[in-house]
């Protein structure tokens, strides 16, 4: 497909040629997509605002290089998954900082904390689900997470995906294939690790 | 995993009975492919957790705010230096200017340097040294003397030491 002949094509050349009034419009366009992705990934309210900031900028920042290949929402969900993942990374080594400044009884009190009766279980269920899915996509590339992610949180068809990323059908199907292999390679590692297998 | 799997994961995934029959039949008598594509399944129904069940609005006046912060933003780390200590967002371009006037006073005292170098070296060649004795006027010690001195200054010339 022909993106650069599309109304958001259009949008792209006049933000290309310095138009800031272009690049808000694609802002308001795609701001509630891209909220979307990064709750999804995140849950954290308050930083979604923060990470969508820092996905916008970057999107506004690498626009020049944009060549059209692919569709604009294709490149702008990439930009964003890449942005959680980055987020996700840093809160980590956040998280293992203030563990660190913590002592032995402290941290194990930390670990040991009764779930609060009012938990909904099924709530709890979902977020286990979603920190595992979320740990086994950041054992594969930035391609692969994309289009898993784009294939079974989006729901688009292999035909689809072949279309927004302008790569053909059957190199669609080998990626998905190779990536849905190194999620299965993650997962039997993860088990194996005591803390991952016991949630 | 075998190839007829491989190039119908896709659909066995989505929807295993809109499947060709081959594929089928494959699962049945072929039990490592069964139990990968079960891995796959059971990994595949993770996916739905990452959907946003209940979408965010982002606040009133976030492409504003993106705006701002993408104004604040320089676009490099040395255009960001060179506006911080020159207030100025020709940074870059100042950069450039003070990087070529340095290549080019550099340029210059090289050559400076090199040609007043050659010329040095060229004036206490063995040659001249002979030429200037030849004009001498001749010592008091003699014709065959000066010869004698001549051939030992000869002998005993040291370019180095001239540096």
């Amino acid at each position: 497909m022909d993106y650069e002949n599309t109304q958001d094509g259009a949008l792209v050349r006049r933000v290309q040629a310095g138009d800031q009034a272009a690049f808000r419009d694609l802002v308001e366009r795609y701001q509630s997509k891209v909220f979307s992705i990064i709750h999804g990934i995140v849950r954290q309210r308050n930083d979604v605002e923060d990470i969508a900031q820092q996905v916008f900028a970057k999107v506004y920042f690498s626009l020049a290089k944009f060549d059209f290949r692919s569709s604009l929402i294709t490149w702008i969900y990439k930009i964003t998954v890449n942005e959680c993942y980055d987020y996700l990374r840093k809160r980590k080594v956040r998280k293992l900082v203030y563990e660190s400044d913590l002592s032995e009884d402290e941290v194990r009190r930390v670990e040991n904390t009764e779930p609060s009766p009012g938990r909904n279980p099924l709530i709890d269920a979902v977020l286990a689900k979603r920190d595992y899915i979320v740990k086994l996509l950041s054992r594969v590339s930035e391609e692969e997470r994309m289009l898993l992610m784009m294939k079974e949180v989006e729901g688009h068809s292999v035909e689809e995906l072949a279309e927004m990323t302008g790569m053909n059908e059957n190199t669609i199907k080998v990626k998905l294939f190779r990536a849905r292999q190194k999620l299965v390679k993650a997962s039997q590692r993860l088990d194996r690790l005591p803390s991952v297998a016991a949630n | 995993m075998h190839a007829v799997i491989e190039e119908n994961l896709e659909e066995l995934l989505a929807s295993p009975s809109a499947c060709g029959r081959a594929a089928l039949d494959h699962l049945v008598s072929c039990k490592a492919c069964a139990m990968e594509l079960e891995r796959m399944r059971q990994i595949a129904l993770l996916f739905p957790a990452l959907r946003n069940e209940s979408p965010i609005d982002p606040a009133p006046y976030f492409a504003a705010r993106v705006m701002m912060s993408i104004e604040r933003r320089p676009s490099s780390f040395w255009a960001s230096l060179l506006e911080s200590a020159l207030g100025t967002t020709m940074g870059t371009v100042f950069f450039r200017r003070v990087a070529f006037a340095s290549l080019l006073v550099l340029a210059s005292l090289g050559g400076y340097l090199a040609s007043t170098d050659s010329e040095f070296r060229a004036g206490v060649t063995p040659e001249l040294i002979m030429a200037a004795e030849r004009d001498a006027p001749a010592s008091e010690y003699g014709r065959n003397q000066d010869r004698e001195l001549l051939m030992v200054t000869i002998a005993t010339f040291n370019p180095d030491e001239t540096e």
